[in-house]
């Protein structure tokens, strides 16, 4: 939003239509984006750029150091790599005891610790060839960084967090259920990831609502929100199409996690953004099960209701949220 | 919806305009619904496809049937996105419509070609070009233009160059964003093809870097092309750059100066890494021209072609942790150098 209470595109495209219609000179457009703010002023330039070096350049440096544990250099002996990365390390928390972990430099410096945490347990597993599995270092590496996400008061630490713990489970589950596997069954994999990002979002809300600024936000909830509809979209799919889910539990969870959907980004809070998502998570499942119901002996007159059916499903959604988007810009 | 009073006392204020405000309409659909209902209209749009499919199965066992039925299937879309625009139901049935058409075509184009690739692309390209123009409709647009770009990418890479791809879009994304206050009256086709060039820029980058090799390892890379298509990337990178400043009038100026030769040398420590030019490009321009969403997109291009640094197989890992060492020192020893001269720089929202 701008000062003008309106999204940046859409002072944009107030000022394009006055240029078709003859009221603002194609001359004086430049001049016109900028008064509204649509084009950046130097502030925010200056802003932006600092940002984009300090992040793109750790982000840099650490992928740096990654491939060069990667590469198990022969000629540099093992307690030359252990220095390397454990400086790296060092190096990156003495810059956040510096400046402090609310500055710009200290944020992006504790933010390549935590990549190098994963760089060193590499290395770790690596030299002293342990044997452990993959899922182990990602779990690992996100139960090391927990400190310092609770520290640096960051969401990306958090987002970095809840993705470790997504591959951990994600290839723990895909090499071997073990005991888990009664609690997630055969479609094991989609079920974790589901209950992980639904856990992760409700305690994200939660967290936000105490007033914590690493959750408040909205961007960060969103990504979180997006891997929970897209595991929950997932899972109903394959409840659907790929195996039949003889007692109906998938689609009543996935009916509760719309409706628990609808009520915090709809009643409680608006978040179109969310909402959109809902809806086109709904418009996919409903193509799916239309696909299942509608598919018989008349194939063509089948695929063609079913066409219709999500050209009205997306019609009606695309409906709902502009209406919803009307309502708060009154 | 209706424009903003606010704005209009701002610009006449600003003497930019002057008596009453126009009554005019703006489509206030923000990115991620009109993204919503692009997914929708292809969803359909496949089962369409697949509906002709099964009733009329000789359309698409003949190349001419497929052609025409596209043509016709997409002309009837334009008519009615031409005559019942604001009827919402008939819009969403027009775009589906329209994408199952284009759909068609590329299966006739295909079913006709049977030696070289390059000319069915290229034909499909001007397709593509010429409905982002006939169809009316701001996602078909999107589509259209991102379509377009990647049927050019692809009879890049039939002749074996591919690697001039992602700076030749980045050149041509940035000369149209650059200009958009040229292109104004046209802003209804410009807005939504910037915006499908973008998308196109970030998929054909993330194809390089982690599929190419892979998809088609019969096409024998020229030589040449990869440096190139750095060279491309790099004139993206610092034709841009030199715009901006001179947009903000500080081309010539310490400043300006200290800039380019910041851009200068991180195009010369991206030169290796395919896309990675291109990408920076597409998030300054857009960052410049005031769009978020496709600023972000540029961000995930770095993203990926810090993917292609990991699995490119012609360089050791050892040459490639250095390069994205010295990249990043870079980037970071410029960070530093703004927050000397600016000390607040960065901090808090902007």
């Amino acid at each position: 939003m701008t000062s003008e209470g309106m999204p940046m595109a859409d002072l944009r495209s107030s000022i394009f239509a006055w240029v078709e219609a003859g009221a603002l000179p194609v001359a004086a457009v430049p001049e016109a984006l900028r008064v509204a703010g649509v084009t950046p002023s130097a502030a925010a330039w200056l802003h932006f750029l600092t940002r984009v070096a300090f992040g793109l350049g750790a982000l840099l440096v650490a992928a740096g150091v990654i491939h060069f544990v990667a590469f198990n250099w022969q000629a540099l002996p093992r307690w030359g790599k252990f220095a390397l990365v454990e400086a790296a390390i060092v190096v990156a928390i003495g810059i956040v005891l510096r400046v402090g972990p609310d500055n710009l430099v200290g944020r992006v410096a504790l933010i390549a610790a935590a990549l190098f945490t994963g760089a060193l347990l590499a290395l770790v597993g690596q030299v002293y060839q342990t044997g452990a599995d993959a899922w182990q270092l990602f779990a690992l590496w996100a139960v090391a960084i927990v400190p310092w996400a609770i520290a640096g008061r960051d969401p990306i630490l958090w987002l970095l967090l809840l993705a470790l713990v997504n591959a951990a489970c994600e290839i723990y589950l895909a090499t071997f259920r073990g005991a888990f596997s009664i609690l997630f069954g055969s479609r094991g994999v989609l079920r974790a990831l589901f209950v992980v990002n639904a856990v992760a979002l409700l305690a994200w809300e939660v967290l936000a609502s105490f007033g914590l600024r690493e959750f408040a936000a909205s961007w960060g909830r969103r990504v979180v929100a997006t891997a929970c509809g897209i595991a929950a979209t997932a899972l109903a799919v394959s409840a659907i199409s790929l195996y039949r889910d003889e007692n109906g539990v998938t689609l009543v969870v996935y009916a509760i996690w719309a409706l628990v959907s609808f009520w915090a980004y709809r009643i409680r809070r608006v978040d179109l953004f969310a909402l959109a998502g809902l809806v086109l998570s709904l418009i996919v499942v409903i193509g799916a099960w239309s696909a299942r119901s509608l598919l018989s002996d008349e194939r063509a007159a089948g695929l063609l209701l079913i066409a219709l059916v999500l050209i009205g499903c997306t019609t009606a959604g695309a409906w709902w949220l502009r209406r919803v988007a009307g309502t708060l810009q009154r | 919806m209706n424009n903003s009073p606010n704005l209009w006392a701002k610009l006449e204020s600003a003497a930019l305009v002057e008596g009453e405000m126009p009554a005019t309409q703006i489509d206030a659909t923000p990115w991620y619904v009109r993204a919503m209902i692009g997914i929708g209209g292809w969803l359909a749009a496949l089962f369409l496809i697949a509906s002709i499919g099964a009733g009329l199965a000789f359309v698409m066992r003949s190349a001419a049937a497929a052609i025409a039925s596209g043509a016709v299937i997409c002309a009837v879309a334009a008519l009615l996105l031409w005559i019942k625009r604001e009827q919402a139901f008939l819009a969403q049935f027009a775009l589906a419509l329209a994408i199952a058409g284009q759909g068609l075509l590329a299966w006739g184009i295909a079913e006709r070609v049977h030696v070289s690739l390059a000319p069915a692309f290229l034909t499909f390209a001007a397709l593509e070009l010429a409905l982002v123009v006939v169809i009316a409709h701001p996602v078909h647009r999107v589509w259209s233009a991102f379509l377009c770009v990647v049927a050019i990418a692809a009879a890049l890479f039939d002749w074996g160059v591919s690697p001039l791809m992602p700076g030749i879009v980045a050149i041509a994304f940035a000369a149209i964003v650059l200009n958009e206050a040229r292109l104004a009256r046209y802003a209804a086709v410009v807005q939504p093809a910037t915006a499908g060039i973008a998308l196109a820029l970030v998929v054909i980058t993330a194809v390089l870097a982690y599929g190419v090799p892979d998809l088609l390892s019969s096409v024998r890379e020229s030589k040449g092309a990869a440096n190139v298509g750095a060279a491309l990337g790099a004139i993206a990178l610092i034709g841009s750059t030199v715009a901006l400043l001179r947009r903000h009038g500080i081309a010539a100026s310490r400043i300006g100066w200290a800039g380019i030769a910041g851009i200068v040398a991180l195009a010369a420590a991206a030169w290796r890494v395919p896309g990675l030019a291109a990408a920076i490009t597409l998030m300054l321009v857009a960052f410049g021209a005031g769009r978020p969403a496709l600023t972000g997109l540029g961000i995930a291009g770095v993203g990926f072609t810090l993917g292609f640094a990991y699995y490119a197989l012609q360089w050791t890992l050892l040459a490639k942790s250095g390069a994205l060492v010295v990249t990043g020192a870079i980037l970071i020893t410029a960070g530093l150098a703004l927050r000397w001269r600016w000390p607040a720089a960065g901090e808090g929202d902007a």
